[in-house]
């Protein structure tokens, strides 16, 4: 595994965080943990993390949420996890659909009756999977539901 | 319009996903693979009946019989934890479930018919649509688990049998020929371009930035042209060799009624032959009856209908017996 921060070394520095009941991992070399830790951003989560935020290192970093995938894995295999991973890696989709395509806007006919595909909205859908979560007793799915609900109303997906 | 051997079969696919699943490869467990399952016999068998055969259940030779059949490809065959096929009663309707995409619809028909291939497609695609929520963006269409197969996720192809433009030399000059118009040809058996069954397979490579409607017109216009050309050739075969290549052609359709010990590699060679005969007026054989003994006399299909399994040279009689009883 490459380092977090500068991905170019090997992460040997492995930190855990619980924050709030959130499990956070980063992975570090052994160089940019010295650095961080010597700026004493170690204790202070927020600042600890805001380098890890950077245009920069999320790209060597990124993961996607729903399915696990990595950038790495993606790169690797030209296999994406799940269809979120398109909005994860769009600025890696894209190129790489220009290539194979010659284009990058569908131009696939849209399935006229009793079509699904385009009545819910990703926030509707989770409400009644919400719903449904809430139905059969399972909390932990259901916080994570409400969650990601929260986000999509807050605007940042 | 005149029919010629030359187009042997047309078929469609289109690879479809659920919308609130990760990809195949991505699965969590096995309720993620049973829930493709249980959603495609929801919507599919409202269009017709269909028998499911779950990899896990069904033995190698099976599982191999149906990949000779091209009914399903290697990699679901290989998958015998969660892959799973839906096949028609005629075969010619057969969906792979939780392969690289959970749903691989494809529609096979005889000859020369995309459009209707199409359109038995798009039956189960509607049908599969209104059951479930299906993985789609404004921007790339149907979203696959590889980028390659995004926008349509169709891939329209036709099989064609190309025995005088492989005996000529001309095959490498069509697939740079078709690679310009955005399609690929590639041979059926053997490696790339090395056809020893002279059977190619035509199909789109683009499936973005392009309508259902175009693909099926590219490669339909590209397999006439091709067809024409195929025949010229025969023709052109025939003028320049005459009684030699009759009497090559003739001894094979000889050999393959009378033989005792047949291999799958000279099976291919002798049907080459007497399919090009046929076409030429050479020999009045059923052609439809010689396909279906190719098909039937693959290694693992040949083996279902003995009905034990054998070794090679066991194999070898048990095919060319089973020839002769079908020819004469
Ligand atoms: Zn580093
Ligand atoms: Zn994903």
């Amino acid at each position: 595994m490459l380092c977090e921060n500068c991905g170019k070394n090997i992460a040997t520095v492995h930190y855990e965080q619980i924050v709030n009941g959130v499990r956070t991992e980063k992975h570090l070399c052994a160089e940019c943990a010295e650095k961080l830790e010597m700026g004493n951003m170690f204790f202070e989560p927020e600042n600890f993390f805001a380098p890890l935020f950077s245009d920069k290192v999320a790209r060597t970093a990124r993961v996607c949420k729903n399915c696990g995938c990595t950038e790495r894995e993606f790169i690797d295999t030209q296999f994406v996890g799940c269809p979120e991973c398109y909005e994860t890696f769009a600025d890696l989709i894209e190129p790489m659909v220009q290539r194979i395509h010659g284009a990058t806007r569908h131009k696939a006919a849209k399935i006229a009756s009793g079509d699904t595909r385009a009545e819910l909205s990703e926030r509707d859908r989770l409400k009644k999977e919400l719903q449904d979560a809430v139905d059969k007793q399972e909390y932990e799915k259901a916080a994570k539901l409400r969650d990601r609900i929260k986000e999509l109303e807050n605007g940042n997906k | 319009m005149e029919t010629s051997n030359v187009i042997v079969s047309s078929r469609i696919r289109l690879a479809r996903n659920l919308k609130n699943l990760p990809f195949t490869h991505k699965f969590k467990d096995a309720k993620d693979a049973d829930e493709v399952i249980s959603i495609a016999e929801k919507a599919f068998n409202k269009i017709n009946a269909f028998s499911l055969y779950k990899m896990k259940d069904a033995d190698e030779i099976k599982r191999i019989a149906l990949v000779e059949k091209h009914l399903i490809s290697k990699e679901l065959a290989a998958n015998t934890v969660n892959g799973a096929l839906m096949l028609s009663a005629d075969e010619s309707t057969a969906v792979m479930l939780n392969e690289e995409d959970h749903f691989r619809i494809q529609s096979i028909k005889r000859g020369f018919a995309l459009d209707e291939a199409y359109a038995d497609a798009h039956k189960l695609d509607i049908a599969l649509a209104s059951t479930a929520m299906l993985a789609y963006s404004d921007t790339y269409g149907y979203l696959t688990a590889c980028p390659s197969n995004v926008g349509t996720g169709l891939r329209a192809s036709v099989m064609l049998f190309l025995p005088a433009l492989t005996a000529t030399n001309s095959i490498s000059s069509v697939i740079v020929a078709v690679q310009k118009m955005g399609l690929t040809v590639r041979g059926i058996f053997g490696e790339g371009s090395k056809a020893d069954g002279c059977m190619y397979q035509l199909s789109n490579q683009i499936s973005l930035g392009i309508t259902e409607e175009e693909i099926l017109e590219s490669v339909k216009s590209v397999a006439k042209t091709i067809e024409k050309s195929e025949l010229e050739a025969r023709q052109l075969l025939l003028n320049r060799q005459g009684v030699a290549l009759k009497d090559k052609l003739s001894r094979s359709y000889g050999i393959l009624k009378t033989a005792y010990v047949m291999s799958s590699k000279e099976l291919r060679e002798l049907v080459t032959n007497v399919k090009l005969a046929v076409s030429l007026n050479i020999l009045d054989v059923d052609e439809k009856l010689i396909d279906e003994i190719s098909t039937d006399c693959q290694p693992a299909n040949i083996t279902l209908i003995a009905g034990r399994n054998m070794n090679d040279y066991e194999r070898d009689v048990m095919r060319a017996k089973y020839i002769r009883e079908k020819l004469n």
